[in-house]
């Protein structure tokens, strides 16, 4: 029979579990902070060598293009109008995409979503302060939910790749919307305007001389009602579910069906109440004769933020901020506004790219574990002399 | 040969920051039988992928016949003459034994596949080594025994000296352990060394020359296995002592539960699965099923869990007809599933722990708020769970995903049986989970039992089966082939006869099963 040592025992089980209680979730943060940061370093340096390579003068490119917002407050507001539909969309993705479900079909709810608020002014509810933009978010919220229901249903009923679905779905909104646009709300008065929206319809501006108008506060409830509804309810827990392991989902009694359908309703509804915002705050006439692109840019923004709303207001915020930039630098210093575009995509390569600095983030890990070792070695050293002198 | 495998110093730090080998020292001898045993969590999966090139070491040698190497992936360490067996075999299902064996070695006449090559090099790998299989048959239609073999032959043929084997018998039947063990001590006899990885204490004790414990990571030396008991070894595992036998009373079985009358279920290719299968599960009895994985276990779990589809027969739970209801009324009427395959089913790999152990109760009154989840509810539970069902981890906010197999199992189980329960289908609920908490959970079952539960148990152990259940009925090519009303008298070895086939009990005898 073997015994064990009394050094042995007195390292019963218990300490050492609460010991072996690693935790290194700061490590992790430090490390997300380094990768996000190396990869705005990186996209922020590619764009800076275009820049001085294209602008004529270079030096005001270069100035534009980083502190825009803070150089005129008709900069700083259209910072903000970036950031309103950004949230909404980015918030419809987070979303759809816990949930798992690939639905692009935002193109399309933001656009008719749009449209039917426009619709909404200018023929149905037209002057009663306050009732009339609501009326006008919440058809384009339901419209923008039908929208993006369709595909999910051919994808539950019917197996139809959804991916695919939406895609087509985008263009037969544009072209639905075209339609009704030319042949039935046109003024005729005009080229591609349709006749105006009554102004009881309209968000109201806040500032003077800038174009900031309630609808940010509509994308902030928005943003706070997706984060809440992910990650504090039943419901949001079974999306995450589903969209985790739908075998596992079911086997717990959820109804994957059902919840995959559902994300993408709410998706669509919160993308077509979008438009509606963008369309009631921002424009007197319906004039949109293409998709939005907001939709896509909603993607981006889920993947900024990692598919959590709570990091949307950041995410949200850095994009706008770039974005008024190279919007200002092009009109000022000459320099292509799709600049910008390459920035982002460079980032999300960075920031998807699981390998990225995953060297260092070892070492990180493996140093902060080493430390703890020692001083647990400390401990159990001290713990052996106390034995030995009782 | 001095040198032969030494693993110096190892640490290994996980990406979660958990210490998973601290200082860890290996060696192994040519041409022995290594055992290496450990609690769940322990490390010994990882030390195992370090030396497989899966995973690399923070810190650390390893040196294979007196050379230091550095194995970086799993191909650097097949040059080395490293070859391992995984628990879940990766093999084409499609495709017959020779073609599987010589997947990415293929031989070529120009540039074709080599077929009669290939089959004539398995030949010769099977007759050196004394295995008895065909190389023309197809993986879907062999057994689970005759798939390991052929994973340990594709180590073998890609020039494997050191063979790591991690729990290989867990999916076996005795007879097929038995054949197992013969041709390890043949393979010992040739030269290899096998590195061993079981919870089955009798096993070590009957097939290793020494073994090496690992307990939270870190070493608590190699012994010769002559010199330990099996007590000795779960004592220096756990570092406490282990009771090793669960007392059971005798059961007092009440009303049916589960019924199920003259099923008959279809694969997707329309061949019969299930054939006429017909019993019953009472509150206060366990009914054990006893069969060789693939006679149809699958599908009959299948239909009353609620994921079947189609058939003929009745199936009921508390006398109501199962096809008329979904997962989450069955789990209403007090379904509990262990699922056989953890990781398909069981979890979601990258939500936390707390969230998969609250999954199937995230509608109870209890943890909602009006609005939102009550979340101090949730945690003060599933701490609670944590604790009870001894999960090894770092808090209930690490992915499951990052738990060691057993670990993973303990949650699925402590999940399961917190629920509310009437019946609980325990599909190999104790695979790959060690001694200690094996017992603690054959304790539950048992104690739910006495609850007034119905216990439907299916397990390849059959040590499991034989100890826990009331009732015991053999399976074989989708039908009943044995009942046993009581299960004290039987041996092992009788019932190996049933699970492959070669003996089958009347109709009579197996109509005992289903009580009216
Ligand atoms: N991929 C991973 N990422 C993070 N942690 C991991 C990972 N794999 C294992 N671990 C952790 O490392 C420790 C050791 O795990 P390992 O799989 O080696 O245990 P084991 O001894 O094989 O246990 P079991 O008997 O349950 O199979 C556990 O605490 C586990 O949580
Ligand atoms: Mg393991």
């Amino acid at each position: 029979m073997l015994t064990l040592s009394k050094a042995e025992k007195t390292k019963n089980t218990k300490t050492i579990r609460q010991m072996l209680d690693y935790n290194s979730l700061s490590v992790k943060s430090k490390h997300n902070l380094l990768r996000t940061a190396a990869a705005i370093g990186i996209g922020l340096s590619v764009a800076l060598v275009l820049i001085l390579l294209t602008a004529k003068n270079p030096g005001q490119a270069v100035k534009y293009f980083l502190a825009a917002p803070f150089m005129s407050k008709a900069y700083f507001s259209h910072l903000i109008e970036v950031i309103i539909p950004l949230l909404f969309t980015g918030s419809a993705v987070c979303i759809m995409f816990s949930a798992n479900q690939f639905n692009l079909g935002l193109e399309g709810s933001f656009y008719l979503g749009g449209l039917i608020a426009a619709v909404s002014g200018i023929y149905l509810v037209t002057d009663v302060p306050f009732i009339s933009p609501l009326v006008g978010i919440l058809l384009g919220g339901i419209v923008g939910a039908i929208i993006t229901m369709i595909p999910a249903l051919l994808q539950y009923k019917w197996n139809a790749n959804v991916l695919v679905s939406s895609l087509m779905m985008n263009y037969i909104c544009l072209y639905v919307g075209l339609f009704l646009l030319f042949h039935y709300f046109k003024d005729p008065a005009s080229s591609q305007h349709s006749y105006p929206i009554g102004d009881a319809a309209a968000l109201t501006s806040f500032f003077k001389g800038t174009k900031i108008h309630s609808g940010i506060i509509i994308a902030a409830l928005v943003t706070v009602f997706s984060y809440l509804l992910l990650y504090r309810t039943k419901t949001g827990y079974s999306l995450r579910a589903t969209g985790q392991n739908p075998i596992f989902a079911k086997y717990s009694g959820l109804n994957v069906g059902a919840l995959a359908v559902f994300s993408q309703i709410i998706g669509g509804f919160i993308g077509g109440m979008g438009g509606a915002v963008q369309m009631l705050g921002l424009y007197e006439r319906f004039q949109w004769v293409d998709l939005t692109n907001f939709g896509w840019d909603g993607v981006t923004i889920a993947i900024f933020a990692k598919n959590n709303p709570k990091y949307l207001p950041l995410a949200t915020l850095f994009i706008a901020y770039f974005r008024t930039g190279a919007w200002v630098m092009s009109f000022k210093a000459g320099v292509q506004i799709d600049l910008v575009s390459v920035f982002e995509g460079i980032m999300v390569l960075f920031l998807l790219a699981e390998r990225f600095l995953a060297g260092t983030y070892k070492k990180m890990v493996f140093e902060d574990a080493d430390r703890k070792r020692k001083e647990r070695e400390a401990l159990e050293n001290n713990m052996d002399k106390e034995g030995a002198q009782a | 040969m001095k040198d032969f495998l030494v693993m110096e110093n190892i640490t290994k730090v996980y990406d979660n920051g958990v210490m998973a080998n601290d200082n860890v020292c290996f060696s192994a001898e040519k041409g022995e039988i290594h055992a290496i045993c450990g609690e769940n969590g322990a490390g010994k999966s990882t030390l195992m992928k370090l030396l497989f090139g899966v995973e690399q070491p923070n810190q650390g040698r390893i040196i294979i016949r007196g050379e230091e190497v550095k194995l970086t992936s799993p191909l650097k360490a097949i040059e080395m003459g490293i070859g391992m067996v995984y628990q879940h075999f990766v093999l084409v299902p499609s495709l017959t034994i020779a073609e599987n064996v010589m997947l990415g070695i293929e031989p070529k006449k120009g540039i074709l596949f080599d077929k009669d090559k290939a089959v004539e090099l398995t030949r010769a790998i099977c007759e050196k080594y004394n295995f008895d299989i065909d190389p023309l048959a197809k993986i879907e239609d062999i057994s689970v025994g005759v798939k390991q073999k052929v994973e340990i032959i594709k180590a073998l043929i890609r020039g494997a000296e050191i063979l790591i084997l991690d729990e290989p018998t867990a999916v076996l039947t005795p007879q097929e352990t038995k054949e197992l063990f013969e041709q390890l001590k043949l393979l010992r006899e040739a030269g290899h060394t096998i590195i061993f990885i079981s919870h089955k204490l009798n096993e070590v004790k009957y097939l290793c020359d020494r073994v090496t414990i690992i307990r939270h990571g870190r070493t608590m030396g190699t012994h010769n296995v002559a010199d330990v008991t099996e007590a000795d070894i779960s004592r220096l595992m756990v570092g406490a002592d282990v009771e090793l036998t669960i007392s059971k009373t005798e059961a007092k079985p009440k009303d049916a539960v589960l019924r199920v009358k003259n099923l008959v279920t279809y694969n997707e290719l329309g061949k019969k699965t299930l054939n006429g299968v017909s019993f019953t599960v009472r509150e206060g009895e366990i009914l054990g099923i006893a069969g060789v994985e693939g006679n149809g276990q699958r599908a009959l779990i299948n239909m009353i869990t609620g994921f079947g589809e189609g058939g003929s027969g009745e199936v009921s739970i508390n006398g109501k007809d199962i096809r008329s209801l979904n997962i989450k009324q069955l789990r209403q009427e007090g379904l509990v599933h262990v699922p056989e395959d953890r990781n398909v089913m069981g979890v979601a790999k990258n939500m936390s722990i707390r969230e998969n152990l609250i999954a199937d109760k995230i509608n109870l009154p209890k943890y909602n708020k009006k609005l939102t989840l009550n979340d101090d509810a949730i945690d003060e539970d599933t701490q609670q769970w944590i604790k009870d069902f001894d999960v090894v981890c770092s808090g209930s906010e690490q992915p499951v995903g990052m738990l060691s197999g057993g670990n993973v199992q303990k949650v699925v189980v402590a999940r399961e049986l917190t629920s509310y329960t009437k019946l609980i289908v325990c599909d190999q609920p104790t695979r790959g989970i060690d001694v200690g908490a094996t017992e603690f959970i054959r304790k539950r079952l048992v104690q739910k039992r006495d609850e007034g539960n119905a216990v439907l148990l299916v397990s390849a152990d059959l040590g499991e089966v034989m100890n826990l259940s009331d009732k015991l009925i053999v399976m074989y090519g989708g039908e009943i082939v044995a009942y046993f009303p009581d299960v004290t008298d039987i041996t092992e070895e009788d019932l190996g006869f049933y699970m492959l086939g070669i003996k089958k009990m009347t109709a009579e005898e197996i109509g005992g099963a289903y009580v009216e």
